[in-house]
């Protein structure tokens, strides 16, 4: 049965069925108070109940096209004996938990709605992952991270003069006119390049010919005083003006070699505000036909 | 005659033939019901051979005084809100709309009721799964409040104004979609200015 009957009082105190049984009434469910709920609307001919019984019959005529369409609804592929076959497939085959990652295969028809729910939240971590392997490797562009890649492997050339290492005692014999040497070798170089502070002379054909010696440094903490160290034949080392160092870490500073005399023997870098952090130095360098200087520097390092 | 409780009792011995019989009689209704509550032909068919793999799974676990046919709605239910709970949660990330019907389910049924059907389904799409459900159950496929209280889980009673309350917000949905220009053809459609 529907339940008890709940009946409520107008402004009159006339007591009414509330609507829920009304539509119930006219629905023909079971209802306990159905003989009053009957007298009170079919006999006594309530005209508020019988208002409210049109407009909920209205509602329920058109309602009832559902159960129209249900008489129409037909599936002809669908057949008894491949659904009991299918239903002991899955049955025996599958647990509930595994259901779906199985279905593909198992279902007796293709499904058409195959994106399944799961997958949003996977595809959101793959989107933060794809994002942070872009962010690394966005970061690595400016660091050589493979050997052998363009920038920062050192690959001494037969144009480079005298990029020479710190074991290196004996200058190459063959001095170019612009000096496009890479120095600051360590016994493992494509490793320290990734890391560690250096610099390299990148003076390019114009600035050989301004007898501009230009010095690049790179991997220096972003944003920090960079000074480099020049040290003359015969001279003590003299520090020059800092410069800032770059976002990417990278500096540039350079310095006027008028004469031959004047080419430095050894070039290194260090920051200003922390004096550990040190590049290599640079020796045995020539430059715009100046041949290199007798070493007599030493290999400053972090 | 076979009674209820004998068929439980055969489909929990795994009877094939009863579990035949029941396929039959209950695999055309199941889908139209599902049909209808979710608006998809290909869907509704998968969900009604869910249903029953889940019925031969499950019936060992049921009582011999089982109600059959709520306990199989039941499940369909179950599976039919869960589908239209991700469906909408799907269309809220795509702000995709949620009214497009299948074809097939709008012209099923007699010509001079095409548009009224449209409009039905229509308004019910916009309702509450739960509710939309209900009235599914008690106007399309004519169970009665208490076989709806045994498919939802909730007493006769409090279906009687559970249906109710679901008549009055697609009395306002339909509506809507039937003039949704002017609200006030709304009332009009169902007499509601007399009446309040």
């Amino acid at each position: 049965m529907a339940g008890n009957t709940c009946w409520k009082p107008d402004n009159d105190g006339k007591e009414h069925p509330e609507d829920s049984i009304l539509l119930a009434y006219i629905r023909r469910q079971q209802l306990e108070e159905y003989l009053k709920i009957s007298q009170h609307i079919d006999v006594e001919q309530c005209p508020r109940c019988l208002h409210k019984c049109s407009e909920l019959a209205q509602v329920s005529i058109t309602l009832d096209v559902l159960g129209q369409m249900a008489q129409y609804q037909r599936y002809p592929e669908l057949s008894v004996d491949r659904t009991f076959a299918y239903v002991q497939k899955a049955a025996d085959k599958r647990k509930p938990v595994q259901a779906y990652p199985q279905r593909t295969s198992n279902r007796q028809r293709p499904r058409m709605s195959a994106i399944r729910l799961f997958s949003l939240p996977a595809a959101f971590g793959l989107t933060i992952l794809f994002t942070v392997v872009m962010l690394v490797l966005a970061h690595l562009s400016n660091v050589p991270w493979l050997p052998g890649s363009p920038q920062g492997t050192i690959r001494p050339s037969q144009n480079n003069s005298t990029g020479v290492a710190p074991q290196r005692t004996t200058p190459p014999p063959n001095l170019a006119s612009t000096a496009t040497a890479v120095a600051s070798v360590s016994p493992t170089p494509t490793a320290s390049l990734v890391s560690r502070p250096n610099i390299k002379i990148c003076s390019t054909h114009a600035d050989s010919v301004k007898s501009l010696l230009v010095i690049c440094g790179n991997n220096f903490e972003s944003g920090h005083k960079v000074a480099l160290v020049v040290t003359l034949p015969g001279k003590a080392p003299a520090t020059l003006p800092p410069v800032i160092v770059n976002k990417q870490g990278k500096f540039q500073d350079s310095l006027s070699v008028n004469n031959c005399k004047n080419l430095p023997t050894s070039i290194f870098a260090y920051e200003v505000d922390n004096p550990k952090v040190a590049s290599q130095a640079i020796i045995n360098f020539s430059f715009a036909g100046c041949p290199a200087q007798t070493p007599n520097a030493e290999t400053h390092g972090d | 005659m076979v009674t209820d409780v004998q068929v439980v009792e055969r489909l929990r011995a795994r009877d094939a033939q009863a579990f035949r019989s029941l396929i039959e009689r209950l695999q055309q209704p199941i889908t139209g019901y599902l049909h209808r509550l979710v608006g998809d032909r290909e869907v509704a068919l998968d969900l009604a051979q869910d249903t029953f793999v889940q019925v031969y799974k499950e019936i060992s676990k049921t009582s011999e005084d089982l109600s059959l046919d709520a306990w199989i709605y039941r499940i369909a239910t179950n599976y039919g809100l869960r589908y239209l709970n991700r469906k909408r949660l799907k269309q809220f990330v795509r702000l995709e709309s949620r009214e497009n019907l299948e074809e097939s389910l709008m012209v099923a049924g007699p010509e001079d009721s095409t548009e009224t059907r449209i409009l039905v389904q229509q308004a019910l799409g916009t309702m509450k799964p739960k509710d939309a459900a209900i009235l599914q159950l008690h106007f399309g496929d004519g169970l009665t409040y208490e076989e709806i209280g045994q498919v939802v889980g909730m007493s006769s009673e409090a279906i009687r104004k559970r249906v109710a309350r679901s008549v009055e917000k697609f009395r306002e949905a339909y509506g809507e979609k039937k003039s949704p220009a002017k609200t006030q053809s709304t009332e009009s459609q169902f007499g509601l200015h007399e009446g309040r």
